[in-house]
């Protein structure tokens, strides 16, 4: 009961400086800083779900991805799953577009790719291929490391850890090579 | 009434038997299937892959990509559909998507299928583009 006290009085004095607090305006002053009298207490079960529901809109979230420690491991798997997402929407663009262009009117067939292609500035053709190099890279050689996993080897943090840096430096060479291609 | 027809059901043969408080035994593997599919497509990829970037293009290799990776990709995306649009959270969105996605991997499947016959092939684009 204390605690409640102590709580709801900070959230009443930090109300109009706080930013987590978001519809701040739209919400009665009662919902924010609900002091816990006797009399308040003994709302209609009505009244009671009512001040919930007002204060469940203005209740922040926590934070979460802003606010956990930086690691290799959840920092590969997203970017496993970044760059999956990349790279296969680029792929199923492309595929979907050599069906519907033509349709359109566009002329969307590999020569035409190509000669778009050819027809770029050199340092726009290698900074194009690294950008893809890259990600399609380190998709496959994690995604070996997926499989490595699932046959039940490497799975203690030591193991996810030597394997993950073993992906960073294979496609930092992967990608190079191909960039240069 | 009820016992009636509670009488009769028990007098009958063998098979009528009520079915009340029978517990199946669980099947071990029940729901791993989705796992194996999406591990057969990812293992099929890595030779694949290799092959593309070692042999070159063939018409087997491009033909079996041309099924493989978009197997591959549509699991993908349909994890991705499954963690961030659940259905229980977005009952209409995430029908809409899984939608979009099945109809989309269709078309790629039929891309791919035509680009393979009347086209250069995907590996032969991959490494001409690649080199333009």
């Amino acid at each position: 009961m204390f605690a409640t006290r102590a709580v709801t009085s900070i959230v009443a004095q930090n109300a109009a400086r706080s930013a987590l607090v978001k519809n701040a305006a739209a919400v009665p002053n009662g919902v924010r800083s609900f002091r816990a009298t006797h009399a308040n207490l003994e709302q209609s079960p009505d009244a009671e779900s009512e001040i919930l529901r007002q204060q469940r809109l203005v209740r922040p979230k926590s934070p979460h991805l802003t606010i956990y420690q930086p690691q290799l491991t959840w920092y590969l798997s997203g970017a496993h799953r970044f760059t999956g997402v990349g790279i296969g929407a680029g792929f199923y663009l492309g595929a979907l577009s050599y069906l519907a262009l033509p349709a359109m009117g566009y002329n969307f067939d590999s020569a035409a790719v190509i000669s778009s292609v050819a027809a770029m500035p050199a340092a726009a053709k290698v900074g194009l291929k690294a950008t893809i190099a890259f990600p399609f890279v380190f998709h496959c050689i994690n995604g070996i490391r997926h499989l490595v996993w699932d046959t039940g080897r490497f799975l203690s943090l030591k193991g996810v850890y030597q394997t993950g840096y073993a992906v960073l430096g294979a496609t930092t060479v992967g990608s190079l090579y191909l960039a240069s291609l | 009434m009820l016992s009636t027809i509670r009488y009769l059901l028990n007098c009958s043969l063998a098979a009528a038997v009520s079915q009340v408080g029978v517990s199946h035994t669980p099947d071990r593997v029940h729901g791993s299937y989705h796992w194996n599919v999406e591990r057969a497509a990812t293992v099929a990829m890595v030779p694949l892959v290799a092959a593309q970037l070692t042999v070159g293009a063939s018409p087997i290799t491009d033909a079996l990509l041309g099924v493989v990776l978009p197997i591959h990709l549509h699991i993908g995306f349909d994890a991705c559909i499954v963690d961030y649009l659940p259905a229980r959270k977005f009952a209409v969105i995430n029908k809409l998507a899984t939608w979009t996605l099945n109809l989309a991997t269709a078309g790629v499947l039929v891309g791919c299928y035509q680009f393979n016959m009347h086209d250069i092939g995907i590996t032969e684009l991959i490494s001409r583009a690649w080199t333009a």
